[in-house]
């Protein structure tokens, strides 16, 4: 690149920076999006595989259990009978630290003996009198240095944990520091202990959670396996290690990937920044080119000018960006994480990681959308006609007269986009990328709808007078720069008002079923972690009271597979209980005699969605008596899970898998008792818990948890909406004030003759209005659209749920304000700038 | 074409598109420039002078008709082509003088010769004896929006000129100057391309400024006519 031709451009960027900023911010704020939604995805991502890498050393197996876990005789069979000398027990739960905030820890308990034939847990590298200690000591725990020091602890020092329903006062047998950076991580928030301590604990006494075993390869390790599975008791199974993880990692997905596409949104509105400021600052300097053209300049090395320039900025940005998306990948992160722990699975909380390979990702988007964005300015420049470069009105020509084409492409691309969704079925990936698709269509029809809306409203804010004349004609008149603002308000103001829709219909959906789920008066479980079983003598003393109508008793469990984790809810139904599904289709009487006499399943319907399974089919589970198919008889709705719920009644669960657990019941009161719902709480809370501490909520509080975890979970959803608007919004300031600046000669002559300043003002603050309601008004469509695709393709394969779309009737006349308050304020610091700028300035700027 | 001939324009036609109609503005134009020779061309506004000199400098091409400079015919070569022979081949002066604002008057100077090529440290020299000649060695390192207008046509002049083209073509090169100006920019002019022997073709609507010109033709309704 010439050295002089380049600082000709590079000056007019030092002599513009507000231009210059423009572009910079725009990409900054689009890398930035992207870096922090990678960084929290990521950071979740990690959390999760730190968590599993701990357990997951070098075992290729692990044996697994139904509810009860397995029998702990089975290891020793295991180790002695089968000769399989590579094997480690595990005995898992959760507790919560009352102390702490009631943080969630993980207890674990191992066999310190055997532990280092297969895991890495870091007692193997443990001194010999801390394993003693460990072995020795009643309920003392290791502990890794991180949390430690998170937690202000040392060794000897007690720590109380509120296990199954009571508080239990741990020792720390010594604190850890283990050699790895990923074995430290891995180790958050988790307590090892001696593996007879954790049963006792757990109440798992002679039980274990899962046997890890390692296998080695080949006909030796098929052998190995065929002798292990002659040795498993019915309801247990050996599954591969790696498909234990790819089952919880596979829970996520759909949630990463609903965030990765409004994070691409947010660069994409970023691009629309870096086209309006490189499109202005070319456009004023078209003389500039004219004259390097007369000089002998090729139109290539014209557009390697142009291009060279949005590179800087690009460059600028993308460093400017990756800072941001740091700092808003801290915030990111624990609405991710937290999220993540409400409706999936625990993962401890950390700071983000640095993984390189997010830098890299989001510096080569920046770069791309740099140069795509600068590509057409740079064209533009490289081909304006030199003769026509002095005419001003040579670009608003052009435009005009590509206006029918743009639009045809638009058609094209909207109508591939739509058919791309109709074929599209349940690949979410294609689904987002035909969203794009048709939102680019039809950006590419709102120049030409902007004209005609203008020339539309010309008679009435003509009837205003020759500044209502003068504001349609100036956006008409300009539509290069206003067709682009209004596209790029349009774009941001219709996925605002699509997603605004699908989550309220979302919230209406939920607030509707659990209004029909949740029917009893109270809901008692024990205290600390879900599935913490209540003990039969509380049931018991429950179910006595003279308040107590009837009471439901339930237990959810996770059944691990080799495809799947399934979530079993065990219900004993209340006859009121039976209000509290809804099903998709049959009759609800014959359902519930299936369900309750005769082996039969329901099961929710985004389990159905997932497993392609529907009323009548079978269903085959691993049970305590051997692997049985269990028929399905119905499909309800629930929106509890993404992942899908099986129920079955008490009997046929009792039946099948040797356990009595009961961990939540449901209470229903009798008519006159369920009006003083305080006192009968007070009462349950001091006559029947018998030390043990529960968890007594009546309907309302439950069911304004479950709303909070909603907010909660769209909260990340919200945070990037928001920084869309915001980048839509330094967008349309900059299209605006470009606009005003190019249009500086002829608001220059307006002063000169008598315009006043507030004249003035209103003149441009009347276009930007203009603009503002034109894109609120073409948002509504699309907004719409989007809300549908959103509502019955996105949530519908993403989650397996149906959702009654519901449109508030406020909602239009909210979205058309959004978009005049977006483009009203964005209009203010160029009207502003204008009318105080004096006349004559104005006049010899030109 | 004869080997005394600079410039040779035959049959030119040029059509605009206006407002949806057809406007043609030069009809079958014919003449050609000896070596040296200072053409002035004269004619009202609208009149195709601007139209014409943008063919003769290969930034348009004509629908009809050759246009044959140094032995080239412009209207044959692609774009790129006809963007390199301007860059070696022809100087040009504009009435709005086009100096590049974000460069110096001595960077202006130099972006020519950095165009064809030419190291800067060799182009120095002469840059600095050209703004000596036009009087502006002081304001080398001006930027040109702190020049006055006579000033600037007089920086646009010496630009024309630096990488030694072998048709300098100005138009209305004093159209924005006042008189007094435009007579002291004209005499410099004239006097740089005799002093450089260089062809020059220079558009005026003024009959006054076409005096010191070797010949003059007029452009009336897009036909050219000798001018006694």
């Amino acid at each position: 690149m010439n050295t002089l031709l380049s600082l000709a451009g590079l000056r007019y960027l030092r002599r513009h920076p507000a231009q210059g900023l423009l572009a910079t911010l725009g990409i900054a704020l689009g890398v930035g999006v992207v870096v922090a939604v990678d960084l929290a995805v990521g950071s979740a991502d990690q959390a999760f595989q730190i968590s599993a890498a701990m357990m997951t050393g070098r075992e290729t197996h692990q044996i697994v259990g139904g509810p009860n876990g397995l029998d702990e005789t089975l290891f020793t069979r295991l180790r002695i009978g089968a000769g399989v000398r590579a094997s480690a027990p595990l005995v898992e739960g959760f507790g919560r630290l009352p102390r702490f905030g009631g943080m969630t820890v993980r207890l674990i308990g191992i066999d310190p003996l055997s532990d280092t034939t297969v895991r890495n847990i870091g007692v193997g590298s443990a001194k010999t009198d801390t394993l003693r200690r460990l072995l020795t000591v009643p309920n003392s725990v290791l502990i890794s240095a991180r949390t430690a020091d998170h937690l202000h602890l040392k060794t000897d020092d007690t720590l109380q944990v509120l296990v199954k329903g009571r508080v239990q006062t741990l020792t720390i047998a010594t604190v850890m520091t283990p050699a790895q950076n990923i074995a430290a991580r891995g180790l958050d928030e988790v307590l090892v202990m001696d593996i007879a301590t954790a049963q006792e604990l757990l109440d798992m006494q002679g039980r274990l959670s899962r046997i890890d075993v390692h296998l080695p390869d080949g006909a030796m390790g098929e052998a190995v396996q065929r002798r292990i599975r002659d040795l498993l008791p019915p309801g247990a199974d050996l599954l591969p290690a790696s498909a234990m993880s790819a089952n919880l990692a596979q829970m996520i997905r759909a949630f990463q990937l609903n965030l990765h596409a409004m994070s691409l949104l947010g660069l994409v509105v970023g691009m629309f920044l870096i086209y309006n400021a490189m499109s202005f600052s070319v456009v004023q300097r078209r003389p500039l080119w004219a004259a390097l053209r007369a000089l002998g300049v090729t139109r290539g090395e014209i557009f390697g000018v142009v291009l060279e320039e949005a590179a800087l900025l690009g460059a600028a940005g993308i460093v400017l960006g990756i800072a941001l998306g740091y700092g808003l990948g801290l915030g990111l992160v624990h609405i991710v994480l937290r999220t993540i722990n409400d409706l999936y699975f625990t993962v401890a909380m950390s700071e983000p990681p640095l993984p390189p390979l997010v830098w890299v990702k989001g510096a080569l988007l920046g770069g791309l959308a740099s140069v795509v964005a600068a590509a057409l300015p740079a064209w533009k420049a490289a081909t304006l006609p030199v003769t026509q470069v002095l005419r001003r009105s040579a670009v608003e020509t052009q435009t005009r007269r590509r206006l029918p084409c743009l639009s045809f492409a638009g058609i094209v691309l909207l109508c591939t986009g739509v058919a791309w969704l109709i074929a599209v079925g349940g690949n979410l990936t294609q689904a987002f990328v035909a969203i794009f698709v048709a939102v680019a269509g039809y950006a590419l029809l709102i120049p030409l709808a902007t004209r005609g809306f203008m020339l539309l409203l010309h008679p009435a804010m003509s009837a205003i007078g020759l500044m209502g004349r003068m504001a349609t004609r100036g956006v008409i008149a300009s539509l290069s720069r206003t067709g682009v603002a209004v596209a790029a308000l349009t774009v941001v103001i219709s996925v605002s008002l699509g997603m605004a829709i699908m989550i309220d219909s979302f919230r209406h959906t939920f607030s509707a079923w659990l209004n029909q789920t949740l029917q009893a008066d109270f809901y008692v479980s024990a205290a600390g972690p879900s599935g913490t079983p209540l003990a039969p003598a509380i049931i018991k003393a429950i179910k006595s009271l003279p308040e107590v109508a009837a009471v439901s008793t339930g237990k959810r469990w996770y059944l691990d597979g080799p495809q799947s984790i399934t979530e079993v809810f065990v219900l004993d139904p209340a006859p009121a209980s039976l209000k509290g599904f809804r099903f998709k289709y049959g009759n609800q009487t014959t359902l519930w005699q299936s369900f309750l006499h005769h082996d039969a399943l329901l099961i929710s319907e985004s389990y159905a969605t997932r497993h392609a399974l529907a009323a009548g089919n079978t269903l085959m589970l691993r049970t305590e008596r051997g692997a049985h198919r269990f028929p399905v008889v119905g499909v309800y709705y629930d929106y509890g899970s993404d992942q899908g719920v099986v129920t079955m009644s008490r009997a046929t669960y009792e039946h099948w898998w040797n356990d009595a657990d009961v961990t939540s019941l449901g209470l229903y009161l009798k008519p006159g008792s369920s009006n003083d719902t305080d006192a009968v709480a007070e009462k349950l809370r001091l006559d029947v818990s018998g030390g043990e501490m529960l968890s007594i909520r009546p309907n309302r509080a439950v069911r304004d948890a479950a709303l909070t975890i909603f907010e909660r979970t769209f909260a990340v959803t919200r945070v990037l909406q928001l920084l869309a608007l915001l980048v839509a919004a330094v967008g349309i300031v900059g299209a605006l004030t470009a606009l005003q600046l190019e249009r500086g000669r002829e608001l220059g002559v307006l002063r000169s003759l008598g315009l006043t300043q507030a004249q003035l003002w209103g003149l441009v603050t009347g276009e930007s209005l203009l603009m503002g309601f034109a894109a609120g008004l073409f948002a509504l469509p699309l907004g719409l659209g989007l809300a549908y695709v959103l509502i019955n393709v996105i949530q519908a394969h993403a989650f397996g749920w149906t959702m009654a779309m519901s449109v508030v009737p406020t909602q239009p006349v909210r979205t058309i304000l959004l978009a005049l308050v977006a483009a009203g304020a964005a209009g203010l610091y160029p009207a502003w700038r204008m009318a105080r700028q004096p006349p004559l300035a104005v006049l010899r700027e030109e | 074409m004869t080997t005394t001939q600079h410039v040779s324009v035959q049959g030119v036609i040029k059509t605009y598109r206006e407002a949806g109609r057809r406007h043609q503005v030069l009809r079958g134009i014919e003449f050609s420039m000896a070596p040296g020779e200072c053409v002035a061309l004269v004619g009202r506004s609208g009149s195709g002078k601007s139209t014409l000199l943008h063919l003769m400098a290969g930034i348009d091409t004509p629908d009809a008709g050759r246009l044959i400079i140094d032995g080239t015919d412009i209207c044959t070569r692609p774009e790129r082509e006809r963007t390199l022979f301007r860059r070696r081949h022809i100087g040009l002066v504009f009435q709005f003088f086009n100096l590049i604002s974000t460069l110096t008057v001595s960077e202006n100077l130099l972006l020519p010769l950095e165009l064809c090529g030419i190291a800067r440290s060799q182009g120095r020299k002469r840059a600095h004896d050209l703004l000596a000649q036009v009087g502006l060695t002081e304001r080398a390192e001006s930027y040109p929006e702190d020049l006055s207008g006579g000033e600037q046509q007089r920086v646009a002049i010496a630009r024309a000129l630096i990488h030694k083209p072998s048709l300098l073509l100005a138009d209305e090169p004093t159209g924005n100057l006042d008189d007094e100006t435009g007579a002291a920019v004209l005499a410099l002019l004239r006097n740089l391309i005799r002093e450089q022997g260089l062809s020059m073709m220079i558009a005026t609507h003024s009959r006054d400024v076409a005096v010191f010109a070797d010949r003059v033709l007029s452009l009336h309704d897009g036909v050219m006519h000798p001018v006694p």
